[in-house]
């Protein structure tokens, strides 16, 4: 029998139903898409010869091509770029309201610090802040009620203040306010809320137990509203406003009640009672569901689907602000707010894609923390390696003495963390083998314990730092991990592949310093040999800085001296750190050799290796084709033809092409060996990494107050956004 | 080199515009959230380095379909190769249902797949993007009244070659 069309049709509307809901976009595939899309161009005649390395001429062809490229990166950076929060301003207790007519984010009053308003309006247009000021335009105030009113195409506010509520009405175009005169209005309030009633076609406003509606012209007095009020928002699936109101039952914890009003009436929805306080706490459409979404007094977001309210298993926002769904940009965007110790108001813009909230931040670089006083909550950083969809982050509390850093795991690209170890000690690095089953976790014992003031964090007190290496073992790719006894003598630098690792050990007073061997991931030790004395300012490094190894025999001490004929600063050993003999380098044209200061070798895939070297202020990525046995080819790290500025060389090569830098002003990035390179703002990177051309985490230093945080950037590093570790 | 890079600022808002029904597209033809992805990001860039990409949307949006169309038959092709056939990644409960669900998807997506392209492109704008013909016609870039006559031709042929639940469930 023939499917009848009516069934045919109810059957592809089911399924179209499914594959809308299968292909929501989440945040980050538009900047898949851009990155991508920027990245590409068709092939191009090889009009000049280059000067490459035996082996690098398999990558000519690509290198030809990107370096014509480096003028459309250049161009393609005037393309506008997405969800940026740029020159965003510090505000708690403001109101705020999607104007899709005009494709903005549209804030009021409010101020830097709890109790401060202003009259300051400010719109943000997908990447950028902009403020607003007005003669005659509204007044200062705090906690005003505002919507976009779609019948009229245009953001109403109402209400607000601080000590003296208001009542004025005032609307919003895209670009000046007009205060309406209303001949009835609600009585003034600094707690109302307000939604867009598409069913009605009118503004619902709520305030201590009634309901009033506006035409775009006058206010009307409706029916009863349940209590006070509370959260609020329309419901295109029910058709129906939703609002959450405090239960008026003495029962602890304090619960919390759904309602729901159709034009008429307001109707309780029993069954979505809950037994948590939502205040304060916001409603919003969600850009998946298309129903609503919520996030509740501790910052947990919930799913609404028409009965009942579920938790959903994802990140927090930064904070809580003001929250409204965007739909121009299909996301929730929940802005400032104040630090909950000191009512400072912060400048994040927490975004929600239906799936997991990210944190837009500001590209205006930032300088390292200050020192950390004593008693301050400060939390430190560092990526592990990562194998596979695992990404490991070791989070430090420096505040406690000694530190104690945790250990987290993620799979879902930094969704949830699962917290793995937790273990002591400074200058902490990770390592897998090719598998990704068998890893070391290293750390040095070299902190006193600090006796903490009252009510401070649980330390010990009596800890006597032995500078010896702290070493955990895992063989089934970090569930569980395995202390090993800290090493007897003091652990200097470090480099593991796998169980294989070498530590150079310190004498304290510097010169020639024994290497020590292991192949059980430190369980048994030898001395293989002494490595030679590095630089006078030589720091108590991060184990991987200086040290590394490329297999059991060959390996490298960059001594960070500056270079002399036939002694780079740079030693090899190719007996497994038995005996060590400088490698030399030529100084590139127009630079003293004497200025020339090695960093440590990059060892890639198919024997290429990079080497990036400083000569004063300016920087040069040397090549190798052999597996670093000789250096070659020096290309200057040039943007715009100027030296970059900034005395740090953290960096990352993924290949023989693709290698970022940071750089004073942010992030130096280079997918042709070096031969173009193009800039990006960023914060201040302390560590990156990176699992593709697109795909990098690092730990930067972001926000007014210096933090650490963890970054992810999914379009080579043109823009990161903030991931929330536990 | 300057020509093919020159400033186009009207993309990106276009990526913007039409990244959720391209995505929904490539996701109703090969029935894969990644793979539709990925096809999507190749679509734009298709659209991106050719010298002549229109800016108006309706013409953009033609290329961009007209790209994906090709890259998910291309996809499909390679796949039947392997003779691995795309599932989807969320299923009812209830484990016969999912067996329903699967055979139902199936049945689906091969005779969706024996339509023309045109045919096809008409019945994913007006049931999957829930447009009216009009906008089926400008899509295809056809006469007025082309949208509702692709979409009648292809009924007719998605009803002869989906059996009737019913009938099957009086043969077993």
């Amino acid at each position: 029998m023939m499917l009848s069309e009516r069934d045919l049709e109810a059957r592809l509307r089911r399924d179209a139903a499914v594959v809308r809901r299968e292909a929501q976009p989440d945040a980050g595939f538009h900047y898949r898409i851009m990155a991508r899309v920027t990245a590409t161009i068709a092939p191009v005649p090889a009009q000049r010869s280059w000067r490459l390395p035996g082996q690098l001429a398999l990558a000519a062809g690509f290198l030809v091509v990107a370096l014509a490229l480096g003028f459309a990166f250049s161009r393609l950076n005037q393309l506008r770029p997405a969800y940026r929060n740029l020159g965003a301003p510090p505000l708690t207790e403001m109101a705020m309201a999607a104007d899709p007519a005009h494709k903005q984010l549209v804030v009021f009053g409010g101020g830097p610090a709890v109790g401060t308003p202003t009259a300051d309006t400010w719109t943000w247009d997908g990447t950028s802040w902009a403020r607003h000021r007005q003669a005659g335009g509204p007044p200062a105030r705090a906690f005003a009620a505002m919507a976009y009113d779609q019948a009229r195409g245009e953001v109403l506010m109402f209400g607000g203040g601080l000590d003296r509520p208001l009542n004025d009405t005032w609307t919003w175009n895209g670009s000046t306010w007009r205060q309406a005169h209303p001949a009835l209005s609600p009585p003034a309030t600094n707690g109302a809320t307000m939604v867009y009633d598409a069913s009605l076609q009118e503004m619902v406003l709520v305030d201590q137990g009634e309901t009033w509606t506006w035409d775009g012209s006058s206010w009307h007095k409706s029916v009863p509203a349940p209590g006070k009020g509370g959260p609020i928002a329309y419901d295109p699936l029910s058709r129906t406003v939703v609002m959450l109101v405090p239960s008026r039952s003495s029962a602890q914890p304090p619960a919390t009640e759904t309602w729901t009003f159709d034009g008429s009436a307001w109707a309780q929805v029993k069954s979505a009672d809950l037994p948590v306080a939502w205040s304060p706490a916001h409603l919003a459409q969600d850009p998946l569901t298309g129903s609503l979404m919520g996030v509740d007094g501790l910052r947990r977001t919930w799913s609404w689907d028409g009965t009942r309210w579920t938790t959903l298993s994802t990140n927090k926002p930064s904070a809580l602000g003001a929250m409204t769904y965007d739909p121009t940009r299909r996301l929730v965007a929940m802005f400032g707010g104040s630090t909950t110790d000191g009512g400072a108001a912060v400048s994040d813009l927490s975004v929600w894609d239906g799936r997991a909230w990210t944190l837009l931040i500001g590209g205006q670089a930032t300088k390292p923390p200050a020192q950390v006083a004593g008693g301050q909550t400060t939390i430190g950083f560092s990526l592990g390696a990562g194998n596979g969809n695992s990404r490991w982050i070791i989070k430090r509390s420096i505040s406690q003495s000694p530190t104690v850093n945790e250990l987290y795991e993620t799979v879902d690209e930094g969704r949830t963390w699962q917290k793995r170890l937790q273990f002591t000690g400074v200058y902490d690095g990770m390592s897998f083998d090719q598998a990704g089953r068998n890893g070391v976790l290293w750390a040095v014992d070299l902190e006193a314990g600090g006796c903490p003031a009252a009510n401070g964090p649980v330390t010990d007190c009596a800890h006597v730092p032995t500078r010896g290496l702290i070493i955990y073992v895992t063989t089934d790719g970090g569930q569980h991990w395995t202390a090993r006894p800290i090493t007897p003598w003091p652990a200097q630098l470090v480099d593991f592949h796998g169980l294989e690792g070498w530590v150079r050990s310190s004498l304290g007073g510097g010169g020639s310093a024994p290497l020590y061997h292991t192949s059980d991931g430190g369980a048994n030790w030898a001395q293989v040999g002494v490595v030679p004395d590095g630089s006078s300012q030589l720091a108590f490094g991060v184990g991987e800085t200086y040290l590394e190894f490329k297999n059991s025999s060959t390996g490298w001490f960059a001594t960070r001296r500056a270079a002399q004929p036939g002694d780079s600063g740079l030693l090899l050993t190719r007996d497994g750190g038995r005996t060590w003999e400088p490698q030399a380098l030529a100084a590139p044209a127009g630079v003293n050799l004497g200025d020339l200061v090695a960093g440590y070798p990059w060892i890639l895939d198919g024997g290429q290796a990079l080497l990036p070297v400083f000569a004063g202020n300016r920087r040069f990525l040397y090549m190798s084709s052999d597996g670093g046995l000789s250096w070659t080819d020096p290309q200057p790290l040039k943007i715009n033809g100027a030296d970059p500025t900034g005395e740090e060389f953290q960096g990352f090569c993924l290949d023989v092409t693709h290698c970022w830098f940071g750089i004073g002003s942010g992030l130096a990035r280079t997918s042709d060996g070096g031969k173009s390179w193009q800039a990006f703002t960023s914060p201040t990177l302390l560590e990156m990494r990176f699992t593709d051309a697109n795909s990098g985490w690092a730990v930067g230093v972001t926000g007014a107050n210096n933090t650490n945080t963890v970054l992810r950037t999914m379009d080579g590093g043109n823009h990161w956004i903030q991931v929330q570790v536990p | 080199l300057a020509p093919r890079t020159a400033e186009r600022p009207w993309f990106e808002p276009l990526v913007r515009t039409l990244e959720g029904p391209a995505l929904a597209f490539a996701t109703m033809m090969v029935r894969d959230r990644s793979t539709a992805e990925e096809i999507v990001q190749e679509a734009f860039t298709r659209v991106w380095a050719s010298p002549n990409t229109p800016s108006n949307e309706p013409e953009f949006r033609r290329w961009l379909y007209r790209s994906i169309a090709n890259l998910a038959t291309d996809h499909v092709r390679r796949q039947r190769r392997f003779s691995r056939l795309p599932i989807w990644t969320k299923h009812p409960d209830n484990p016969l249902d999912r067996v329903d669900r699967w055979m139902e998807d199936q049945e689906l997506l091969a005779a969706l797949r024996k339509l023309s392209p045109r045919e096809r492109l008409a019945i994913y704008v007006y049931y999957y993007e829930d447009r009216a013909f009009n906008d089926v016609d400008e899509i295809l870039e056809g006469r007025p009244g082309t949208g509702r006559k692709l979409v009648s031709r292809a009924l007719a042929k998605l009803r002869g070659r989906l059996p009737s639940r019913a009938a099957e469930d009086a043969q077993g």
